[in-house]
């Protein structure tokens, strides 16, 4: 657990800049807790608040430095697609980080419609960056939602997913 | 010239934690306006904030805040003694 101090910043009565370290502050307080807090205690006081400084010390030896992973780019040519019943499309994409790509939909549904429906992915390897969705369905007119996203890997982040449509002819 | 004398108050508040342990904070320059009274309800406030968000942990094991169990205003007054001749 991360070491977290406050250092709170206050003016006198004399108009001396002071300060006042907090030590063992909780490291799962929020930045307005701590601050509120302080002002509690500065309020008790003729002290004029000015600032709070949240201090987290962390141990070089035991942890690494925080995340510099890059967030990468993903882009459809169109998150509204269309088929006939029971067939599929193909969209491009493009997507500059190294992690794996996915569809999904939701878990939890009585809908039968969606029970049937699920579109599933498959990517055309002699055309590049296509992807192909498919569907079971007859139902003309129905559109299911879903969303295309890839995950995180060692490098990249994963960016935020998108929310297609595929809509039955 | 005669002797300066100053006088400084402070506020005390002992922190209690669930592990029984207890820590005191000590800010400065209490309130002149406020009586004792409101200066305890103030610190009553402040302690029922701190122990519904969890500021402050005790320091051995991090141990969660239970409340302010005391406070005392104390005051203190320097007396500066004039060496001159």
């Amino acid at each position: 657990m991360a070491k977290t101090s406050a250092i709170i910043t206050y003016t006198d009565a004399n108009g001396k800049a002071m300060q006042k370290t907090l030590t063992d502050i909780n490291p799962e307080a929020t930045n307005t807790e701590i601050l509120t807090f302080a002002q509690k205690m500065v309020g008790m006081t003729d002290n004029v608040y000015v600032q709070t400084d949240r201090v987290d010390k962390i141990n070089c030896d035991s942890e690494a430095s925080p995340s510099t992973k890059q967030t990468p780019t993903l882009t459809v040519s169109s998150s509204a697609l269309s088929c006939a019943g029971a067939a599929g499309t193909n969209f491009t994409y493009s997507y500059d980080g190294d992690g794996q790509l996915f569809t999904s939909v939701p878990v939890c549904t009585n809908d039968q419609n969606y029970a049937d429906v699920l579109p599933f992915l498959g990517f055309d390897t002699s055309q590049p960056n296509t992807a192909s969705v498919a569907t079971k369905s007859y139902q003309s007119g129905k559109t299911f939602q879903f969303l295309f996203g890839a995950t995180e890997t060692d490098n990249y982040k994963a960016p935020e997913p998108i929310t297609m449509t595929l809509t039955i002819s | 010239m005669a002797d300066i004398i100053k006088t400084r108050n402070t506020i005390q508040v002992v922190a209690e934690f669930s592990d029984g342990d207890d820590r005191t904070l000590t800010f400065d320059n209490p309130k002149a306006t406020l009586t004792t009274a409101q200066l305890a309800a103030q610190i009553n406030e402040a302690s029922a904030y701190a122990k519904a968000h969890q500021v402050i942990l005790g320091d051995k094991i991090g141990a969660e805040f239970t409340r302010f169990k005391t406070a005392r205003k104390v005051s203190g007054t320097t007396k500066y003694l004039d060496l001159t001749d």
